[in-house]
């Protein structure tokens, strides 16, 4: 056990790098260049695994080679609405056929195998997502104990049927489940627990959960070429903190599929994810714009000091869908297409359903996810919920949605629409951020052109782009 | 008393002490015998507050600061009895020890399918009726 000492939140959080490193024994400080560079692609060939290694460790635990279905009666019905001659085929990825039920299995199979290869006594996450049940599922196949810390209640002591059930199933594989209320400091917990039991620390963005994606986006791209003779045109990926936007796509482009990259989140904006009273309005525990903003704006925010999600390189675009959309959705495919799946897996598939409609009918877009659905993760259950927690359920037009307020589950599949999130504005910001830390000035060469790798911008863009930022950040400070 | 003769005895005094089982087949009787008390081994909830107002972090918004960060843990009771709201120390799934209130003894997980929802209920035929009136 590591020696330590107070444990008020400010005097745990100071020691929150040393203990992140012997945590996951990774010596970021190695890949640290200039002022606030590192060295991204130097750290994933280290650090992580080759496709083929990813590939063979995952299959040791059941893990990956999902069947890619063709949604015939889906792609009908938006060809039904949309443009003559438009409405490519939809294709999913049934990534619910992973061992815990979705694709976060991928990355788990490799935190869990390095976690055993590393020498370590268990595992720890911090996740009220599918990841939790990911990790207890890999560490039960591998023997190891672990430890999941969620978000689960607010401060009556209720908590949404989705992460209930996500702590159910947890439980069900072997694991211990520490359900906590509301709020940030669930990182403080978890440095605690790192600390007294020396497990190692399964993050989401540590290399080893961004490669265990990237065989999806390979298979995405070898199981479309395969069955259709063509590779995909565009895949939609739900975003939420990054890693199955960054891993698919490095994995497609390891492939060689230039497919457009297009992120799909539930639009949730105007809720306060760290909020007593918000927690509890919102249907979507992940997969939402909660999550997905600020982590393209601020990736390195997670709980490893260098975040290997870094959505801002790899997104060709990024849409919101509203949550009545996606229950209509998951609906639609339980009934046309005779799959029953859960929700949040769904939110890209909405989306796909949309943006199906502005390409040609000879096209490929491939929805990369569907996660399992059971009690709780379920239409159903979230309504009932919604409905008892003050919000509004009706049918009607989508755009008069509003987070927090009600829910709208549209009247016909023509209603539905991809928003554009302005990403342009997202690297705006992203820019913002970076220069709280350096002032412009004094950022070095090697930052540069980290930054234009970052935000994809060319180097007078990028220049543009510091000096208007520069003087922007001048006018506040003076204001 | 002796606890361990599972078989007949126990359940003629279930009879005895709370009465019928029908209509609510799911409770194991011998939870039903001891209602209040829990006893070393029993599968419990445990509460705790793990930052109290005025300890919470600076960023957290004005109603999220105006409680407490609090912990909710399942395990096996390790005090050799225990009434509901005693501090108490437990023996998590993966061998942890750790104290807090006794919140729950045998707690169950009660999340559903919920109730059937009109507005998705007609979905479907809506839905097939566009595909070329199957519905």
């Amino acid at each position: 056990m590591n020696v330590s000492s107070g444990k008020s939140y400010t005097e745990v959080m100071a020691r929150k790098s040393e203990i992140m490193r012997q945590a996951v024994e990774i010596d970021y400080s190695q890949f640290e260049r200039g002022k606030l560079a590192f060295d991204y692609e130097g750290m994933m060939r280290s650090v992580a695994y080759s496709i083929d290694e990813s590939r063979r460790i995952q299959k040791e635990t059941g893990v990956g080679d999902t069947p890619l279905l063709e949604l015939h009666n889906l792609t009908a019905l938006a060809r039904e609405v949309a443009p003559k001659g438009k409405g490519a085929r939809i294709f999913v990825k049934d990534e619910a056929a992973n061992p815990s039920g979705s694709f976060k299995a991928r990355r788990a199979a490799l935190s869990v195998y390095e976690a055993v290869k590393r020498g370590y006594p268990g595992v720890i996450a911090a996740t009220s997502g599918n990841y939790g049940a990911a990790v207890a599922s890999q560490a039960a196949m591998r023997g190891m104990p672990a430890l999941i810390v969620q978000e689960v209640f607010d401060s009556s002591g209720q908590g949404q049927p989705e992460i209930i059930e996500k702590s159910r199933v947890c439980e069900a594989y072997g694991a211990e489940v520490m359900q906590l209320s509301v709020g940030p400091e669930l990182f403080y917990v978890f440095l605690q627990l790192l600390e007294e039991t020396g497990f190692f620390n399964a993050s989401l963005y540590t290399p080893f959960g961004i490669t265990g994606v990237e065989t999806l986006g390979w298979e995405v791209a070898e199981q479309t070429k395969n069955r259709s003779g063509r590779l995909p045109d565009a895949v939609v990926i739900t975003h939420a903190g990054g890693g199955n936007v960054t891993g698919t796509a490095r994995g497609l482009r390891k492939y060689g599929c230039e497919a457009q990259v297009i992120g799909a989140s539930i639009d949730l904006r105007g809720l306060h994810m760290a909020s007593d009273r918000d927690f509890n309005r919102k249907s979507f525990t992940t997969g939402h714009t909660g999550f997905g903003l600020p982590f393209a704006i601020y990736p390195d925010r997670s709980d490893v000091p260098r975040n290997a999600a870094r959505p801002l390189r790899y997104l060709d675009r990024y849409v919101t869908v509203t949550q009545g959309e996606a229950f209509y959705i998951t609906e639609a495919l339980a009934q046309l297409e005779g799959l029953e799946r859960g929700p949040a897996g769904n939110t890209s598939l909405a989306a796909a359903v949309a943006l199906a409609q502005e390409m040609d009918q000879d096209q490929i877009i491939v929805v990369q996810e569907t996660e399992y659905t059971g009690a709780g993760k379920h239409p159903q259950a979230q309504l009932t919920f919604a409905r008892a927690n003050g919000i509004v359920v009706k049918r009607g037009d989508p755009r008069e949605s509003i987070p927090g307020q009600n829910i709208v589950i549209p009247e016909h599949p023509a209603q539905i629409r991809a928003v554009n999130v302005d990403l342009e504005h997202v690297r705006q910001s992203y820019m913002k951020n970076a220069l709280v830390q350096v002032k412009s000035s004094e950022l070095t060469e090697v930052d540069l052109a980290f930054l234009a790798e970052e935000t994809r911008w060319s180097r007078e863009r990028l220049a543009q782009e510091l000096e208007k930022t520069a003087m922007l950040m001048r006018a506040t400070t003076r204001g | 008393m002796p606890q361990n003769n599972m078989g007949v005895q126990r359940a003629g005094e279930f009879d005895q002490t709370v009465g019928s089982v029908v209509g609510e087949p799911e409770e194991p009787a011998e939870y039903k015998v001891k209602p209040k008390g829990a006893q070393r081994g029993d599968w419990v909830e445990i509460w705790r507050v793990i930052l109290p107002v005025g300890e919470r972090a600076p960023q957290v918004p004005a109603d999220t600061a105006q409680v407490s960060l609090e912990m909710r843990l399942r395990g096996f009771l390790l005090d050799e009895e225990a009434v509901l709201g005693q501090e108490v120390v437990i023996q998590t799934r993966i061998g942890r020890e750790v104290e807090g209130r006794l919140l729950e003894l045998h707690p169950r997980w009660s999340h559903d399918f919920g109730s059937p929802q009109p507005e998705l209920l007609a979905i479907g035929q809506e839905l097939r009726k566009i595909q070329g009136g199957r519905g």
